[in-house]
């Protein structure tokens, strides 16, 4: 009898937690047989017949946008235009975005739309994780061929993202640490090369007073340290045959200039004190660096948000350094910050709506430019150039500098197509050896590209 | 008559015979609730765990597919996963004797007649009962390359190039396995106090008037009673070692260049960053069998060495 009870109770327990196991959120039955959501058609023809009801969309963003009071107030502003649409927002700290994504995503937890640069979004596509927009996009109006500029499809001719915005970079430069060592500002219009940006860092650089001055702020992306290269190669991160390119001599004498920088003319903080001391990319608004190469996230998190970044002195903007091949041009990394529906989703139609109303109202007023080709430039550009105004900022210079100029040439940020989330986290993993004089620049970007090479196919296979 | 005592013996029987049924009915009502649990988070994930690491999954739409051995093939082939055994083995190398023989010497202090006991022994146990994160940003802080009071005194005494400790491959692993040491050494210090203070004076003061000196004391006596407790403790040792995570996660996120990237870092990484779970479940299931052949060898081991009173 009592044998008979613990078999019972510990069948029972299994069956309950292997039941447990294996739900995904999915309580309709379709389980297991094929993707609950596998076209975008589907997702909408089920939208249709329900499209009154109240729906609850979750939405994974990063913190950085999704903790502020302008999301708030968007929200409120949707809520009363969309009032069968709830919102519950998922705000993550970029550094936990990716794993807190593929958590929720593993568990079955539904999650209706998700934030995403590009890295992110893409590594989302190959991993199958999202569906096809092109078909419910029409259903909220939206051309995704036209209404984006010249925005290309993700992959095999289907729209995943919804774009957002495209990044500006350029260059951003502390106007007291400039007068103080005597240093003329960068040309507004005209940028430098990086070679000369170097000599200007290590002229700003001032380690022996009170607070240690650097010429120039970097982040720990990969960008800071291929972006040169990229410029040069115009973006050929993978070579022909879809395996890593990095150990290309463009990329490599990228990776030496960011050394002499760092090491040689020591005008930027050396990688380990970076790394050790956690620094956050807003670090350099605290006033103590010359010089940055940025997007206009900075301006919308830090340059136009005095209350939060406090400073006693005035920035400027100019373009971003370019190659001396490349002199006199103006050039920009190009990624996309977007929004994507996980194929699981049960409100395709109503994410989307939502997707469209935060590009067209929330990011722009977060003073980003966004992609979509229906809200007016004009009007964002006058805005931002009144919010930098203390900085003498001018209308013509935001215009340029911001997504204004017609002539900008963009290449690749980061790249985006085989194993991208292998290949950003194994390049920074491994260069800290360069860096740290440990290993040299062609061992390291040969680690990088053994690696990876073996991510990419292990992708293929897959 | 004989009949009467037969029935009575019968009944007292039955009687004792129920009372042994319903003792050990009680006694698995009170084990039930640990069996459950045991079920529900250890058994049954581990077999989930072995059932994942056979199927490429899409957990997203609940699509299997049986792939057999692929992934435990993969991992075999897979020179990352090497480096994450060995730096794992290296961990414990350092972490495991580190640990034990510093618990045993503060316990050993304590134990004898020294002042202020009392605030010594809070002062060994603090590191264990602080939060993990808390401890590793003042290592963090202890540690920075430039500005952290050991690279200070040491470039006041003239070293140019100190270490830059969480950046250097050479150095990050070694000084992970201390702060793992100095974090953990609290505990095994309270365990080896309780276990000495358990040893009775009288095998001292026997020792004393046949000759022994304080080594042979220790070896002779000291050793082999407290030699369970140590057992114990080599063991949870061992296995926390195994399992080493927080520092990497929190401080060099198993860089720089994999070199503090440990099995269970691995097996994170490769599940939560990259999506990968049947990959990191046979990883899992490795570590589950390397962690198993451990605690074999130790069982065996400890025939020759503990001694249970």
């Amino acid at each position: 009898m009592i044998k008979k009870s613990v078999l019972v109770l510990a069948a029972s327990a299994m069956v309950f937690s292997l039941a447990a196991c294996g739900d995904n959120g999915n309580k309709d039955g379709s389980a297991g047989s094929s993707t609950p959501a596998a076209s975008g058609s589907e997702a909408v023809a089920s939208k249709d017949s329900g499209s009154d009801k109240e729906v609850t969309l979750k939405f994974l963003n990063i913190s950085e946008y999704m903790d502020s009071t302008e999301f708030k107030a968007f929200l409120e502003r949707f809520q009363v235009k969309y009032p069968n649409i709830k919102v519950d927002p998922i705000s993550v700290p970029h550094e936990q975005y990716i794993n807190k994504r593929n958590i929720m995503l593993a568990s079955g937890e539904q999650v209706d739309l998700i934030w995403g640069n590009g890295v992110e979004q893409f590594d989302a596509i190959n991993k199958g994780f999202l569906m096809p927009l092109d078909d419910i996009a029409k259903e909220v109006d939206v051309d995704m061929s036209k209404d984006f500029g010249d925005f290309k499809p993700d992959k095999d001719g289907k729209y995943y993202r919804f774009p957002i915005q495209q990044n500006n970079w350029m260059l951003y430069y502390n106007k007291k640490v400039f007068d103080d060592a005597k240093v003329p500002y960068p040309d507004p219009k005209v940028p430098m090369t990086w070679d000369e940006m170097a000599v200007v860092a290590q002229k700003l650089t001032n380690l022996n007073g009170k607070d240690k001055v650097y010429g120039m702020f970097y982040n720990n992306w990969g960008m800071y340290f291929y972006g040169y290269g990229s410029q040069l190669n115009n973006g050929k991160f993978y070579t022909d045959d879809g395996n890593v390119n990095i150990n290309a001599p463009e990329f490599k004498r990228s990776l030496e200039w960011m050394n002499d920088v760092m090491n040689v003319k020591k005008a930027a903080m050396p990688i380990g004190e970076f790394i050790q001391n956690n620094t956050d990319f807003l670090s350099y608004w605290n006033g103590n660096y010359g010089m940055v190469v940025g997007a206009q996230w900075y301006a919308q998190l830090a340059a136009t948000q005095k209350d939060k970044f406090p400073r006693d002195w005035k920035a400027g903007i100019a373009p971003m350094p370019v190659p001396t091949e490349m002199a006199g041009k103006h050039m920009n990394w190009s990624s996309i910050d977007s929004l994507a529906i996980p194929k699981n989703s049960k409100n395709a139609k109503e994410a989307l709506i939502l997707a469209k109303e935060y590009i067209a109202d929330y990011t722009l007023s977060t003073g980003a430019l966004p992609m979509y080709t229906k809200v007016s430039k004009d009007k964002y550009f006058e805005d931002l150039a009144n919010a930098l105004k203390d900085d003498e900022i001018n209308l013509e210079q935001v215009t340029y500098l911001f997504g204004g100029d017609p002539n900008v040439i963009n290449v690749e940020e980061k790249p985006v197509l085989g194993a991208p989330q292998e290949y950003e986290s194994t390049f920074l993993d491994i260069i800290s050896q360069y860096y740290t004089g440990s290993k040299t620049v062609d061992e390291v970007l040969s680690v990088v590209k053994e690696k990876v090479d073996l991510a990419i196919k292990e992708q293929q296979n897959n | 008559m004989e009949a009467v005592l037969k029935d009575k013996q019968k009944k007292k029987k039955s009687k004792s015979y129920s009372l042994e049924k319903l003792e050990q009915r009680a006694g698995l009502l009170f084990a039930t609730p640990a069996l459950i649990g045991f079920l529900l988070f250890v058994l049954i994930p581990m077999i989930c765990v072995f059932l994942l690491s056979l199927f490429k999954v899409d957990l997203m739409s609940n699509t299997f597919e049986f792939k057999q051995f692929t992934y435990y093939e993969k991992m075999l082939h897979d020179s990352d996963f090497w480096k994450s055994v060995r730096n794992t083995l290296v961990y414990m190398v350092i972490y495991v004797p580190l640990t034990l023989v510093l618990g045993l010497g503060m316990a050993l202090i304590l134990n004898s007649k020294m002042r202020a006991r009392g605030v010594v022994r809070t002062f060994f146990i603090i590191p264990y009962i602080t939060t993990y994160v808390a401890t590793l940003v003042v290592w963090n802080v202890f540690l920075h390359p430039t500005e952290g009071p050991v690279n200070t005194l040491l470039m006041s005494l003239g070293v140019n190039n100190p270490p830059q400790y969480m950046v250097d491959v050479d150095w990050a692993l070694p000084m992970l396995a201390i702060i793992g040491s100095w974090k953990d050494v609290g505990y095994h210090c309270i365990l080896f106090l309780a276990a000495l203070q358990g040893v009775s004076k009288d095998y001292y003061e026997a020792s004393s008037i046949d000759g022994a000196n304080r080594f042979q004391r220790f070896k002779h006596i000291t050793f082999p009673l407290i030699s369970p407790t140590s057992f114990f403790l080599l063991l949870i040792t061992m296995i926390g070692g195994l399992q080493a995570f927080y520092q990497m996660a929190l401080l060099t996120k198993g860089g720089p260049a994999f070199s503090t990237t440990t099995m269970t870092y691995h097996i994170y990484r490769s599940a939560f960053e990259y999506y990968n779970f049947s990959y990191a479940s046979a990883v899992g299931m490795f570590l589950f069998l390397l962690t198993l052949v451990f605690i074999m060898i130790n069982w065996f081991a400890q025939k020759k060495w503990v001694f249970y009173q």
